[in-house]
C-alpha cells in the first residue's frame, strides 16, 4: 500500500490527536485539581501542542529538502524547531491567561503552578517535548519513506523482467543474422537463384521475429516455418556439417505455442551444440502429443557444457515464459542422454 | 617485389569464397593456403609461414585466439568476424586489426593498406625463414582477458615465474605460458641473452654496466629496472659485449 497525500494527512492528525492526548490524560490522575481546570488545560494543552507541532511540520515540509540536507537546511532547521518551542511556550501561556479570566484557580493549583512556573523549567519541560516529536516524526517519515522505495523497486524489478522477455521474445542474434549476409554474399558468386532464396528466408525471419514479439500465442506451423529458415540459413553456414531431421504430429499443426521457444531450442543446439563440432552433427526436432499434453523435443549431437561466461539468458527466458504462462502444468528439462543433448519440453492443452 | 603470402582460416566455405573475391582485387596479395578448422590452420601456417593472416574467430572445437596461442610466431593478423559484441570489445580494447562480416571492398582495402605498411616496415618479406623469431618477429600473448601481439624486438626482459615466463614490453608485463627454457630456444641470439636463471634480456635495452661484487656486473634497463648478471654469465656477457 503507499500513502496518497490526503491518507498521510489522515494518518499524521490521527497520531497527533492520539500523541499529544494521551499524554494530557495524567492530569486526570492528579489530585487536588477542579474539574474545570483539568478538562480546560487537558483539551487545551494537547491543542497547544497539535497547533504548534502542526505549523512546524508545515513549515518544514515547504522549505527543507531532506535529500540535500546542506548548511542552509541546518539553518532553517534550527529556526524552526526552536521557532516551535516558542510557540507551544506562548500558546500554552495564553490558555493559562484566557483560563484566569474566566475561572479562579484554587489555592491548591495555584501553589502547584507557582511550583513549576520558573522559565527555565518550563523551557526545558518544552524543549525535551518538541525534541521527542521531531525524532517519533522522522522516525515515522523514514519508515514511510523505506517502505516506499521498497514498494518502487519490486515494480520496477517486475517492469524491467517484462520489458526483457519481450526484446528476448523477438531477438534475432546479431552474429546470426551478419553471418548470413555474408555468407549470401559469397553464394550469389556461385548460385544466384539459391542466394534469392536464402534472402527471402532471411526477411521472413526478420519478420517473424519484428511482428511476434507482441503476441503470447502462436499456432506451432508458423513457428515450424521460422526454424525451417534458420536451418537452411545455418546450412549455408555450416554445409554438410549440419544434418536436420524432424517428426511431426500432424495433428498439432494448429496449436498455439509461445512464440520463439522452439526457435531458441534450435538456435542453441546448433550455436552451442553443433557449431563447436568439427565434423558436425544432427539436430532432431520431434512434436507429439497426447489428450492433456503437447511435447516438443529438441535434441542434438555433442556434451551438454555451460559455458562459464554464459548467462544461460535463454534457457531463463524459457523456464520463465513457460512459469508466466503456465504455471506449474508447463515443464522444461536440459539433459544428456547417450552422446547428445535433449532439450523437452511439455506445454497442456487448454 | 616480392608478393605478400597471406592464408585464410574461416570455417564457413562461404565466408572463404568470399574473401578470396575480395583478394582479387590485391595482386600483390598471393593467396597460399587456406583452412577450416584451427588444427589445420596451424599446420597450414606453420608450412607456409604466411606473412598475412586472415583469421575468423567463432570456429569449431577451437577459436581464432588459440590457434595464436598455437603459434610460436604469429604473422601480420587481420582478423574477420560477424557482429559480435564481445569480439569486438576485446578488438578494441587489446588494439587488434579487425574486419566485421559482410566485408565491403571499401574496408577492405583500407586493412590491407595498414597491413601492407606494417609488413614494408618490419621487412618480414626479405628475411630469410629460420627456426629461430627475429627482432621482427610477432609473437601473441593472452593473459586473462587481455591479449597482445608483440614484437620481439620491443620485448626489453624476461622474468621466470614458476613455470611460466613474464614478458616486459612497453609498460606491459604480461604471462606467457610458457617456461623461460622454451622461451630462450626461440630467441634470436645475437640480441637476447640469458643473464643468470631467472631472466633474459634485451641487449638493446641497457641503459648502463656496472660492475657488481665477486666478479658479477650489474645492468641497468633503460625502464629502470635492475637486473644482476651472474657471475659465470657475467664472463660470457663481457666476452660477447668486448668490455
Amino acid at each position: 500500500m503507499t500513502l496518497t497525500p490526503r491518507n498521510k494527512a489522515f494518518f499524521f492528525y490521527t497520531l497527533q490527536i492520539i500523541g499529544w492526548y494521551v499524554g494530557q490524560l495524567t492530569i486526570f490522575f492528579m489530585d487536588g485539581f477542579s474539574s474545570s481546570f483539568q478538562y480546560y488545560f487537558a483539551i487545551t494543552g494537547g491543542l497547544a501542542g497539535i497547533i504548534a507541532t502542526s505549523l512546524y511540520r508545515i513549515y518544514l515540509k515547504n522549505n527543507i529538502d531532506f535529500e540535500v540536507f546542506d548548511k542552509q537546511s541546518i539553518v532553517r532547521f534550527t529556526f524552526a524547531f526552536f521557532g516551535c518551542c516558542g510557540l507551544y511556550y506562548s500558546l500554552s501561556e495564553l490558555t493559562n491567561i484566557i483560563y484566569d479570566s474566566i475561572w479562579t484557580k484554587t489555592p491548591f493549583e495555584l501553589e502547584f503552578i507557582s511550583d513549576h512556573d520558573g522559565f527555565f523549567e518550563v523551557a526545558t519541560s518544552v524543549f525535551v517535548m518538541i525534541f521527542l516529536w521531531t525524532i517519533a516524526y522522522f522516525t515515522i517519515k523514514f519508515i514511510i519513506e523505506q517502505n516506499k522505495n521498497h514498494l518502487k523497486n519490486l515494480e520496477l524489478n517486475a517492469t524491467l523482467r517484462e520489458a526483457q522477455l519481450n526484446t528476448l521474445k523477438g531477438q534475432v542474434n546479431p552474429h546470426f543474422l551478419f553471418n548470413s549476409i555474408n555468407n549470401v554474399r559469397g553464394l550469389m558468386l556461385e548460385d544466384v537463384g539459391k542466394s534469392q532464396e536464402m534472402i527471402s528466408k532471411l526477411s521472413e525471419m526478420l519478420e517473424y521475429a519484428f511482428a511476434k514479439n507482441t503476441v503470447d500465442a502462436i499456432p506451432l506451423c508458423e513457428e515450424l516455418e521460422m526454424v525451417e529458415n534458420y536451418i537452411a540459413l545455418s546450412k549455408i553456414q555450416m554445409e554438410e556439417r549440419l544434418q536436420y531431421v524432424e517428426k511431426i504430429n500432424e495433428e498439432a499443426l494448429q496449436i498455439p505455442i509461445p512464440p520463439m521457444i522452439i526457435q531458441l531450442l534450435i538456435e542453441n543446439a546448433a550455436k552451442h551444440g553443433i557449431a563447436n563440432l568439427k565434423e558436425g552433427g544432427t539436430i532432431a526436432l520431434k512434436v507429439a502429443k497426447d489428450d492433456e499434453n503437447l511435447f516438443i523435443t529438441v535434441a542434438n549431437t555433442g556434451e551438454l557444457k555451460i559455458a562459464k561466461d554464459s548467462t544461460q539468458l535463454g534457457l531463463k527466458n524459457i523456464r520463465q515464459r513457460l512459469r508466466l504462462l503456465y504455471g506449474q502444468r508447463a515443464s522444461f528439462l536440459l539433459q544428456e542422454i547417450e552422446g547428445g543433448v535433449v532439450a523437452s519440453i511439455k506445454i497442456p492443452l487448454e | 617485389m616480392t608478393k605478400i603470402k597471406a592464408v585464410i582460416v574461416e570455417d564457413s566455405r562461404l565466408a572463404r569464397n568470399e574473401l578470396k573475391e575480395l583478394l582479387k582485387d590485391h595482386s600483390e596479395i598471393e593467396l597460399v593456403g587456406e583452412a577450416e578448422n584451427v588444427d589445420d590452420g596451424v599446420e597450414l601456417i606453420k608450412k607456409t609461414n604466411p606473412d598475412l593472416l586472415l583469421l575468423d574467430i567463432n570456429m569449431p572445437e577451437k577459436d581464432g585466439f588459440e590457434l595464436l596461442e598455437m603459434l610460436d610466431e604469429v604473422p601480420v593478423t587481420v582478423f574477420t568476424t560477424a557482429y559480435d559484441e564481445y569480439a569486438i570489445k576485446s578488438f578494441e580494447y587489446n588494439a587488434l586489426d579487425y574486419l566485421l562480416k559482410p566485408i565491403s571492398e571499401s574496408r577492405f582495402a583500407l586493412a590491407i593498406e595498414k597491413v601492407r605498411a606494417k609488413i614494408d616496415k618490419s621487412e618480414v618479406i626479405n628475411e630469410p625463414k629460420t627456426e629461430k623469431l627475429t627482432e621482427n618477429s610477432q609473437i601473441f600473448i593472452k593473459d586473462g582477458e587481455k591479449c597482445w601481439l608483440v614484437k620481439i624486438g620491443d620485448i626489453s626482459h624476461f622474468d621466470i615465474v614458476g613455470n611460466y615466463t613474464r614478458v616486459f614490453f612497453e609498460d606491459q608485463n604480461p604471462m606467457l605460458y610458457k617456461s623461460l627454457n622454451q622461451v630462450e630456444e626461440k630467441l634470436p641470439e645475437q640480441n637476447f641473452f640469458r643473464v643468470n636463471r631467472q631472466q633474459i634480456i634485451n641487449t638493446n635495452y641497457i641503459e648502463n654496466v656496472i660492475p657488481w661484487f665477486n666478479g658479477k656486473l650489474k645492468l641497468t634497463m633503460k625502464n629502470d629496472v635492475e637486473i644482476e648478471v651472474s657471475r659465470r654469465q657475467s664472463y660470457l656477457f663481457k666476452d660477447r659485449m668486448s668490455l
